[in-house]
């Protein structure tokens, strides 16, 4: 079924809370919260309405300045963060990539670390038998599999972390800003595999600040900046000329 | 990761009541994770160690053998069976406070996986739990070799373990249930655990058992279940009651059971809004 909405976030609201710790915090909590003094500010907004809609078998791409909300966005997608206000609905399984290797346990060979990954992704020993082979040809780290994690360099660790995750045929796959890493051919090649599971019905939101690799691979791409949706999608090339207007406009800024 | 195809509306928490409802489903569902980080514990634990998951069986041995020579050879204690009583207070007693220690810390202990990757948070605060209670029952393997030692006849008795080690590991969990989202908010609550443990190491008959407390007392005594669930574990070695009674085993049964229920609650009700402070 293309074109069935398979993930739709609505008017999200997040709020971090600036952190008061240490003597503040108690302080604070002595002389209680109602003598704040007024405009002083506990939180910080993240996302402000925020919504995106995405269909089975797109991929849409974000770019954004630092801190202007993409990683919180894909976080909230993936359940991590409940949204403060709004709806997020999803459906199927979805798998979140960001710091490359977050279930890996250095002490454990890869082979082990597939299975723990494996796991962690919702998967049971015998389906992820079955993919085994795949991960390991697809990473391309040879007989390093055997070996215990914290041998890897972090190129090959991303290339796991990757190779494990895009196995695991997501039906929604969150990429944020890795595909930046491993060497000239495996960023190939992971496009391809990218490419590869949007046609097997995956949808993907990649993240990056790279105007290049989205070019290449979204359907629609999206701009944030301090929290919304500064661009409404059907341009790419808009996109990205707002991008670079609203970095500048950071840099300049602080 | 729900099953796939279902939609998944991201739920807000459930209501206060529910939550242990809410808590089970989520660790049946995702018992195969559960089953993948406690063995990656242990596997963990003893990493790179020669005699490996024999450490331990032999702690507690060495444990044993040290008491003897201060206790029994140095201090002529009266009470021969003191080293092995102690033992199983130890052993006992450690899982209680480690689990609870663990418990408490298994938000912020695995902030960089939670951050990146969505899981029931129950999960973390339930493996650290179920890792201390597979130490506990290698480190009470150790116990068929004294007990032929000490030449004591193994009874029915024995059974009692399950309830002693379940409970002990129930009320540790149950503790941290509470008290993981506070440290998640405020690391200072680890500390204050530490404190507690060490407390509740002396209130709760690890260096002495119940056959000391003068009868008056034993009632007040009783009150504290991590010492009843200790005593338990002697009674099942022994297979002699004691000065306990099933009134005792029913009493502190069902506060572990409490303690359990009522942590899911409050873990429920506060883990969603602390994700945030990790």
């Amino acid at each position: 079924m293309k074109g069935e909405i398979v993930i739709q976030a609505e008017d999200v609201v997040l709020d971090f809370p600036l952190r008061q710790n240490g003597p503040a915090f108690l302080k604070e909590i002595f002389t209680g919260r109602f003598r704040r003094r007024k405009g002083e500010k506990t939180h910080f907004r993240a996302l402000e309405g925020v919504s995106l809609e995405a269909r089975r078998g797109e991929v849409i791409g974000i770019m954004g300045p630092n801190g202007a909300g993409k990683s919180t966005l894909l976080r909230v997608i993936a359940g991590i963060y409940a949204p403060d206000s709004g709806v997020v609905q999803t459906k199927g399984r979805v798998t979140l990539l960001a710091t490359l290797g977050a279930g890996f346990q250095k002490d454990l060979t890869g082979i082990e670390n597939c299975y723990l990954n494996g796991a962690i992704l919702g998967f049971s020993r015998k389906e992820v038998d079955v993919i085994l082979p795949d991960i390991i040809s697809f990473s391309g780290i040879g007989d390093f599999i055997h070996q215990p994690i914290r041998t890897y360099s972090s190129g090959m660790k991303a290339r796991l972390a990757f190779s494990i995750a895009s196995n695991m045929e997501p039906e929604l796959l969150l990429i944020d800003e890795i595909l930046a890493v491993g060497d000239s051919d495996f960023v190939q090649r992971s496009q391809d595999r990218i490419r590869e599971m949007v046609n097997g019905d995956a949808t993907v939101i990649i993240v990056s600040h790279r105007a290049a690799t989205l070019r290449n691979l979204c359907d629609r791409v999206f701009c944030m900046h301090r929290g919304k949706m500064v661009t409404d999608g059907a341009d790419p090339e808009a996109t990205f000329e707002a991008y670079k207007n609203y970095s500048a406009r950071n840099n300049e800024e602080s | 990761m729900v099953d796939s195809g279902g939609t998944h509306v991201h739920e807000g928490r459930p209501s206060f009541f529910s939550a242990p409802f809410r808590v089970m489903r989520n660790l049946r569902e995702h018992r195969n994770v559960l089953k993948h980080f406690i063995s990656r514990d242990l596997k963990v634990n003893y990493h790179g160690t020669v005699l490996g998951y024999a450490w331990s069986m032999i702690e507690p041995l060495a444990f044993t053998a040290i008491f003897y020579v201060v206790f029994v050879i140095l201090r002529g204690a009266p009470d021969s069976q003191l080293p092995l009583k102690i033992m199983i207070g130890i052993l006992m007693y450690n899982c209680f406070s480690k689990t609870f220690a663990a418990t408490t810390k298994a938000l912020t202990r695995n902030a960089g996986l939670i951050r990146q990757v969505y899981l029931p948070r129950e999960i973390f605060v339930v493996s650290s739990a179920g890792f201390q209670l597979a130490q506990l029952c290698l480190s009470l393997l150790i116990l068929m070799p004294l007990m032929w030692a000490w030449s004591i006849e193994p009874t029915a008795f024995l059974l009692f373990l399950v309830p002693a080690m379940l409970g002990v590991c129930a009320i540790g969990t149950g503790l941290g249930f509470m008290l993981a989202p506070l440290q998640a908010r405020i690391r200072d609550t680890e500390q204050v655990v530490n404190i507690l443990n060490r407390a509740g190491f002396f209130l709760s008959g690890v260096f002495y058992s119940i056959e000391y407390i003068p009868d008056e007392y034993v009632d007040i005594y009783t009150l504290n279940p991590v010492a009843v669930f200790l005593e338990f574990a002697r009674v099942a070695v022994y297979g002699d009651m004691g000065k306990l009674t099933w009134a005792d085993l029913g009493y502190s049964t069902g506060l572990a059971i409490f303690f359990m229920l009522f942590g899911m609650m409050i873990f429920k009700r506060y883990e969603g809004s602390v994700v945030k402070y990790l």
